[in-house]
């Protein structure tokens, strides 16, 4: 079957002073139209570099794309020319920041900057890409779009300019929509908000959406599947509501049980003990045993490759079962 | 991005900074050449056998290119230019020095009282500080050493023309460094436990403040001693005094027969001023963390 | 935003009143004798010391004495020099060449300076880089006036491919190098300026954004980074003005040019007080209008510090 877009095996180094840093080590998940894929992991898991090797917009001196590929609509990306994946940002895969105050151009109107594809890449003349601005803008409900497409991006507040990044996102109709940490930056009533807003887009207009975050919150509301990253790999993907019941993964059900929840019983906060791993030095084996609490010895030497434990959800944990089933 | 549980130990600014120093070769140079020129400026007997202020120059000499015992060569009235090279680092050092306490002593203070106190005291100060910014520095030293030039006073219109016009940029940086470390809690703490205006200016903001400050004395120190050339070049220097302004001045008028009268001295010039410059520089550099 | 003007107009306004009361006060209060200040070594005539004194009101109170001559400033009735000659009539023949040598001297920072700062900073680390920046160094460190010699001595006198000193008959092109020399410093601080702000813009997040967009990376450069990076460095042009015209001083007189600025160095050789106080009084007006109409381009430039 293929999917609208798909990782396979994807492999990205990062070269510095120090060292090889292998911050992908064989990412792989898809999705598609309509769906809506969370990619959850802690900062420093390579969520974002993922994003951004989807988009093709990594650094390249100091990146590099060891192996692997990404699939849209069947057609390797890695093997396109840089013209050819140019042509598709924006227009088949578009990406959303998450500080829009930095993101956006402090110097060009919002507008502007909006319809600035629109006459760029679809030739459009000034005045019907204003136009289709303020419609943009409209859809993602900014207040008064007619006389604010001409204000700039420190005369809204964060919410305001993060519906900006997004109508910018929208211009060129795009079939997929990352959005890499959209409300980290926001308030709380305002994230609700913004989180509302992309899931009726995306119904509206039929998109794949890949939601990047590290806040467990956001996710349990708005997404159908969950890949958990870390170390620069997928350790469990699944559906929301079984990943959520029952984890089948030992940093996932960590993640799930560090949730501070109203006990009112004064127990201690459970926290993950020790730090992710040196991507300089990758230990061998699984990436997650030194904090691991259920470790075993072959869990130090041996990688556990990813099991299907049922359709549409697999574990990479050399007890995998053990943890989905409660007995560890 | 890459994660590292790092086990070092905490290691501080100024340890860094002065880690980064050690191994930046510009730092040596420059500081080897600004050592140069203060001994020479000090101790020019050391360096010269024939003292330039009292030597007799015979005219039968004149342009005449070095030779073994004059490495200089002659200038156009038949002096030794090694001896006058050497003997010129004095004015330039000596003034290059003075001015620069003189604005370090000003701008300190106002920069002080305007970051600490801010409100009006700020607002009146800057106005200073604008007024003395709308003067250039040239053409307002150009004034004043013109004025004071009738009554033989050496290098002091000078030292005060330039002390007196070159603070306000120094004054900027230290109000800016004073602000940030107002508002650090060790400030709050000293203000709550009763301490005086004035002793927390002292002791607490000031050795806070001082690194930007000291690098951007030691980068004016530097363009003083520019200007202090520039001005006796215009004629407008000390009196009576051996500088390195005059001698290029001079040189430069008989250019067409004899390059080295003009070379050497500016070559000096450039050196020092430019030892200063980098030295700042690399001690800036140090201290950014921006860098890192 | 006119709110912004009208303040600044007012400072500007009272920094010019502030500044030349304080180069007249030097002038002419610190002096023993500020009559002879004026005249220099020369001994005054009883009738030129009647004639100064009448000129400059200097039997009157020394703040009614600067009245005066802000009056005079401000009217364009400067008075004459020690030699005689009105100094309107002086400065209204120099000050076109003053005009022509620094705009060419502008437009070579522009064109040198400020296109090879771009180039250095996409290229950071670059072999260009590198290099412009250890010569830039060295330029910034060397003064003016050895740049001035030095340059004249080598492709004037010695290889001959320019005049020593001013050639009306040639033109513009008598400006070639003395332009380059006045416009050496500015060049110099204006390449790093201009390569650090290209250098950091281009690690800005909206760059990011823009090459999501599916923009091409001349486009990303040539609009984006270009238009962020460029605004502290059109202030900075602006505010070059104040070096240039002390450049221009020491330049004019190297090269013999019978600017504004060469006249003022000959005002100082020759100890002709009132010209070169009336001179440095115009100069410093002219410095602080240009900073004036550099701080309203930078609002123009930057819609973030248009609000207040």
């Amino acid at each position: 079957m293929t999917h609208l877009l798909e990782l396979r095996d994807l492999h990205v180094d990062f070269h510095t002073r120090d060292g090889v840093a292998r911050v992908l080590n064989g990412v792989s998940f898809h999705v598609d139209a309509g769906e809506t894929l969370a990619l959850l992991g802690e900062s420093g898991s390579g969520k974002s570099v993922t994003a951004q090797a989807i988009m093709g917009i990594l650094d390249t001196p100091p990146a590099a794309v060891r192996a692997g590929q990404i699939l849209y609509e069947g057609r390797d990306l890695l093997t396109l020319p840089e013209d050819g994946r140019r042509a598709l940002r924006g227009a088949g895969i578009a990406m959303v920041f998450q500080d829009a105050l930095s993101a956006l151009n402090p110097v060009f109107t919002v507008g502007w900057q909006i319809a600035e594809a629109l006459r760029v890449r679809q030739g459009l003349t000034r005045s019907a890409a204003r136009q289709r601005a303020v419609e943009l803008m409209e859809r993602v409900k900014i207040p008064g779009a007619q006389s604010r497409v001409h204000d700039y991006p420190h005369q809204f507040s964060g919410g305001m300019r993060q519906r900006v990044m997004i109508a910018m996102a929208l211009a060129l109709n795009p079939k997929v929509l990352i959005a890499d940490e959209p409300t980290t930056a926001l308030d709380v009533t305002v994230q609700a908000q913004i989180m509302d807003l992309l899931m009726e887009l995306k119904a509206q207009l039929g998109m794949a959406l890949i939601l990047i975050t590290h806040d467990l919150g956001v996710v349990a509301s708005v997404a159908d599947r969950i890949a958990v990253m870390y170390a620069g790999r997928i350790v469990e993907e699944a559906g929301v509501y079984d990943l959520y019941r029952q984890p089948a993964h030992p940093y996932t059900r960590a993640l799930l049980e560090s949730i501070p929840r109203p006990r009112g019983d004064g127990q201690a906060l459970k926290a993950i003990k020790g730090l992710p791993p040196n991507l300089l030095r990758v230990p061998p084996g699984c990436p997650f045993h030194p904090r691991c609490p259920v470790e075993l010895p072959v869990c130090r030497e041996v990688l556990p490759p990813p099991v299907s434990l049922v359709p549409q959800r697999y574990s990479a944990c050399h007890r995998a079962q053990e943890v989905l089933d409660g007995r560890v | 991005m890459v994660s590292a549980a790092s086990q070092d130990a905490p290691r501080s600014l100024a340890g860094d900074a002065w880690y980064d120093l050690k191994r930046n070769p510009v730092f040596w140079i420059a500081g080897m050449v600004v050592l140069l020129m203060t001994l020479l400026a000090a101790f020019p007997g050391l360096f010269s056998s024939i003292d330039a202020r009292t030597a007799s120059c015979a005219l039968s000499d004149s342009l005449r290119p070095p030779d073994a015992s004059h490495w200089f060569g002659y200038d156009k009235q038949g002096c030794d230019v090694y001896a006058r090279v050497v003997y010129g680092a004095r004015s330039s050092v000596l003034v290059g020095v003075f001015s620069t306490l003189i604005t370090g002593l000003i701008s300190v203070t106002i920069g002080l009282l305007s970051g600490y106190f801010g409100g009006w005291v700020d607002g009146l100060l800057a106005r200073a500080v604008d007024i003395f910014l709308g003067i250039p520095v040239l053409l307002g030293a150009v004034v004043v050493a013109k004025a004071l030039s009738g009554q033989d006073l050496g290098i002091w219109p000078v030292v005060i023309a330039l002390g007196l016009l070159g603070w306000p940029p120094a004054a900027r940086v230290v109000r800016s460094s004073v602000i940030t470390a107002r508002h650090q809690d060790y400030v709050l703490a000293a203000r709550v436990l009763g301490a005086s205006h004035l002793r927390i200016m002292l002791r607490h903001i000031l050795p806070n403040s001082m690194a930007p400050t000291v690098v951007m004395l030691t980068i004016l120190l530097g363009t003083f001693i520019a200007l202090e050339a520039t001005l006796s070049f215009l004629g407008v220097g000390p009196r009576n005094t051996i500088s390195w302004g005059v001698d290029i001045a001079e040189a430069q008028r008989w250019i067409r027969e004899a390059t080295y009268p003009l070379l050497f001295p500016a070559g000096f010039l450039t050196a020092t001023v430019l030892a200063f410059i980098m030295l700042g520089d690399a001690v800036r550099e140090a201290f950014d963390p921006k860098l890192r | 935003m006119s709110g912004f003007l009208l303040r600044r107009l007012l400072q500007t306004v009272l920094t010019f009143v502030g500044a030349t009361f304080i180069i007249y006060a030097l002038m002419f209060s610190i002096a023993k004798d500020p009559l002879q200040a004026l005249a220099g070594e020369k001994p005054l005539s009883p009738s030129q010391r009647v004639q100064l004194t009448a000129q400059y009101h200097l039997d009157r109170p020394f703040l009614v004495q600067y009245g005066y001559y802000m009056k005079g400033l401000v009217t364009g009735k400067f008075g004459r020099a020690i030699s005689g000659r009105p100094i309107a009539d002086v400065l209204a023949e120099s000050w076109p060449r003053t005009i022509q040598l620094g705009l060419m001297a502008l437009l070579i920072v522009m064109l040198v300076g400020v296109a090879g700062g771009v180039y250095a900073g996409l290229r950071r680390g670059g072999v260009f880089d590198q290099t412009s920046l250890a010569v830039t160094l060295v330029i910034i460190g060397t003064p003016i006036f050895v740049i001035g010699t030095v340059f004249q001595s080598l492709f004037a006198v010695k290889l001959g491919w320019f005049r020593p000193s001013f050639a009306p008959e040639l033109g513009l092109a008598t400006y070639v190098l003395p332009a380059i020399v006045l416009g050496m410093l500015s060049l110099a601080t204006g390449m790093r300026l201009t390569r650090t702000s290209v250098a950091e813009n281009l690690r800005a997040d909206y760059v990011r954004t823009a090459a999501a967009k599916g923009l091409t990376h001349r486009r990303i450069v040539g609009v984006h980074v270009l238009r962020n990076s460029l605004i502290p460095v059109v202030t900075f042009l602006g505010t070059e003005v104040g070096g240039l015209m002390s450049g221009a001083m020491v330049t004019e007189g190297i090269f013999n040019i019978p600017g504004i600025g060469g006249r003022l160095f000959q005002g100082i050789k020759l100890e002709d007080g009132p010209l070169v106080v009336t001179i440095v009084s115009l100069l410093i007006l002219i410095y602080l209008v240009t900073n004036l109409l550099v701080d309203m381009l930078y609002a123009v430039l930057d819609p973030r510090i248009r609000r207040g």
